[in-house]
């Protein structure tokens, strides 16, 4: 049993299950106290000890159907009489790969097939003529051998496929949306680290560093000599206001949402999180936002009124309005990122409502999902607006995320 | 019941024997549980590892640790996870306090004793000796981890939610889970007088670390079946009529199918059914399910979106 059950291991590494030699071991033991005669318990004791995401459950339980399955013999017809003739262990042994390697994936199915090969052929090796249970034997492992081999149902693959996005992704491109979720969830992932940073930050600061002096003295006070309460100095960190301002022209939609998937993830380091999208007037989706679901609630997003998407973008009359009419929500506490490629469409750039916004808020942060060396061509006027901003960033990949993450986390 | 009570009480059968075994002892405490459940307990028991379960709220993960308990005749020691958990909390801290409390009052004592030497250093030399005295385990106030590990009997070690506490902590876990040793500076390590069984419980907000789950093995809970519930509502109900059962089930079965902002889970299935026992509903009537709905929905969107769509 163990070779097949580490056969089986093999197969689940080779279709994306992060595996561990330690894993493989307690499966084994589970086996071997579970025994192989209850095949649904079987199942479930490997799936206990292998599997620990649910996300990989569906590949799991395809392979494993897939390979404790003796499949049907159907293809008895195409073995000819004389080929048989020759016995198993001829057949096997010299050209062990021969009747399963198929040209598209030579590396990973031969796995199955050495593995396999000594446990059947063994008890016959004597045998010197073929009888048809050898035959028999030798057609169900070839059939096997297929089985294993045709590809997974697609929705199958895609969980493990995803899983090994890394930063490097760009995001500034169509995903299909199944593989979007797995990609809002590698956001969150990548924060994550920040996050942790932060609140050990944050600890430090509540809990302050010792205070000397005060302890002594507040010891004498109450007459005591030796200090029953320490002191602490503490100076704790406050929190900021964060506002984010998004173009969700259609150039730019999918790192937008990015960045609000980024900005959902942090919302509890900020005091308050406002968002604000435009593509030439600014909608305020503040109340759609905190318990938003990535990517089923986008659409309410796209659909929300007076967001013209198709409209072009205006910088420059979305700045003035916001000027006008949000300058006092502005405060010192207040970082404001606005995420646009400063594609203006020849459009006024009005850099000095910019000007006068950056007067009244602590940072300005700019992220543009275009790579920089495409900045200020054609229609793009970022180095008008670039001087009025505290830091401009490009934000076209995963990375650049995290990194802008980062930037806002330190403001 | 009695015979399983019997059975259970002899020490030899204390241990779960087989996967049967743990349905049938659990159902004899009021959990019912399917073989996906009782497979992963089974083995946990049997290779002592630590076990990870995660579901949606309020499908019985934190139940299951207290009923493996129960069943095995251990202590249960319980560790809530929160932002901000740190070592101290956890594991051990020393009690400051304490500590100079006992030199106030041992003053006279310390003096006498060190009334011979005849400079400061050889002051400080004696008091070195006896420093032992002031970091012991009597000054050592145990927290959760350090309380199943010093446990002379075996314990359940509950871990709850642990995806609350930050990932450091999680870092720190890691030692304790692997090794069931903890190492305090000034005694020395301490090794676990037996093997707590570990459950930790995680609610999936965030994805643990492949280190931890890597040591655990892994069991995920859903909202359950129909029958299953159904099952356990009459379980845990006992005045609840047959017919009642079934459309109560029936109806929150249906309501999960509806996108919701959070979804109703067994235990709000149970104070439901315990609500309308006790108003003593026999059929459940549109009005009676706008009256009531809030038991099983806490949300002002969710209910009114569950009359429009579930209730026709």
């Amino acid at each position: 049993m163990t070779p097949k059950l580490l056969t089986f291991i093999r197969l689940l590494r080779e279709h994306g299950v992060h595996l561990s030699v330690a894993e493989s071991l307690d499966a084994l033991r589970s086996v071997s106290r579970i025994g192989i005669q209850d095949r649904d318990l079987l199942r479930l004791a490997l799936r206990t000890t292998l599997i620990k995401s649910q996300a990989d459950f569906a590949t799991f339980d395809t392979l494993f159907e897939r390979f404790f399955t003796l499949p049907r013999r159907k293809r008895r017809r195409t073995r000819q009489p004389h080929t048989s003739r020759d016995g198993l262990g001829q057949r096997t042994a010299p050209q062990p790969n021969g009747p399963i390697s198929r040209p598209t994936q030579p590396p990973s199915p031969p796995s199955a097939l050495p593995q396999l090969a000594p446990e059947l052929p063994s008890p016959n090796a004597q045998e010197p003529s073929p009888s048809p249970e050898m035959e028999a034997l030798s057609e169900l492992e070839h059939a096997w051998c297929q089985h294993l081999e045709e590809p997974l149902p697609s929705e199958v693959l895609r969980t493990t496929q995803t899983d090994r996005h890394h930063a490097h992704v760009r995001i500034d491109r169509e995903f299909p949306p199944d593989e979007l979720t797995d990609l809002y969830r590698e956001v969150e992932r990548l924060v994550q680290p920040l996050l942790t940073r932060r609140a050990l930050r944050y600890r430090r600061a509540r809990q302050g560093r010792f205070d000397l002096r005060r302890t002594v003295l507040r010891s004498l006070r109450s007459g005591s000599e030796v200090p029953f309460a320490l002191s602490y100095r503490r100076r704790p960190l406050g929190k900021l206001r964060l506002v984010i301002l998004c173009d969700v022209s259609g150039s730019v939609w999918q790192v937008s949402t990015f960045l609000l998937k980024l900005v959902q993830t942090l919302q509890a380091e900020f005091t308050q999180v406002r968002s604000l999208l435009f593509v030439s007037s600014i909608v305020d989706v503040t109340s759609l936002f905190r318990h938003m679901r990535f990517p089923d609630d986008l659409d309410a997003l796209r659909h929300y009124p007076h967001l013209n998407l198709f409209g072009y973008s205006d910088f420059g009359r979305a700045f003035y309005q916001f000027y006008r009419d949000l300058l006092g929500d502005l405060t010192r506490d207040t970082v404001l990122v606005i995420l646009g490629d400063a594609r203006n469409n020849a459009f006024d750039p009005q850099e000095w409502t910019l000007e006068e916004i950056r007067q009244r808020c602590r940072r300005l942060i700019w992220l543009n999902p275009e790579p920089r060396q495409e900045w200020n061509q054609d229609d793009s006027v970022m180095e008008v607006y670039a001087p009025f901003c505290d830091t401009v960033l490009e934000c076209w990949t995963m990375e650049h995320l995290v990194q802008a993450a980062d930037v806002l986390l330190q403001a | 019941m009695n015979a399983i009570a019997s059975t259970t009480l002899s020490p030899a059968s204390r241990d779960l024997s087989s996967v049967d075994n743990v349905i049938e002892r659990f159902a004899a405490i009021d959990y019912v549980c399917n073989k996906a459940t009782a497979t992963a307990v089974f083995l946990m028991t049997q290779l002592q590892r630590p076990l990870l379960v995660e579901g949606p709220p309020g499908v019985g993960k934190t139940e299951l640790a207290k009923v493996l308990a129960q069943t095995m005749h251990h202590s249960l020691i319980r560790l809530q996870c929160y932002e901000g958990l740190d070592e101290a909390k956890a594991l051990y801290e020393w009690e400051y306090s304490k500590q100079l409390l006992y030199v106030q009052m041992l003053k006279d004592k310390l003096g006498a004793l060190l009334a011979d030497t005849a400079s400061l250093s050889d002051a400080v030399a004696l008091l070195q000796q006896h420093e032992s005295a002031f970091f012991s385990r009597h000054f050592l106030l145990p927290r959760p981890l350090l309380q199943a590990i010093l446990a002379p009997q075996p314990t359940v070690l509950l871990i709850d939610e642990i995806d609350r506490a930050e990932q450091e902590f999680e870092a720190f876990l890691l030692e304790t889970l692997s090794d069931f040793q903890v190492s305090i500076p000034e005694l020395g390590t301490l090794h676990a007088a037996q093997r707590p069984l570990v459950v930790l419980t995680s609610n999936a907000t965030r994805n643990l670390s492949e280190a931890l789950k890597r040591r655990c093995f892994y069991l995920y809970i859903d909202h359950p079946s129909f029958d299953t519930e159904l099952h356990i509502v009459q379980r845990k109900v006992p005045h609840l009529e047959q017919r009642l059962a079934t459309q109560i089930v029936q109806f929150v079965q249906r309501v999960r199918q509806i996108h919701l902002r959070k979804t109703p889970s067994i235990s709000e299935t149970l104070d439901w059914a315990l609500a309308l026992v006790v108003l003593g509903a026999s059929v459940l009537s549109r009005d009676l399910i706008a009256q009531t709905l809030n038991i099983l929905l806490k949300d002002k969107d969710d209910i009114a979106r569950t009359l429009d769509e579930a209730v026709r």
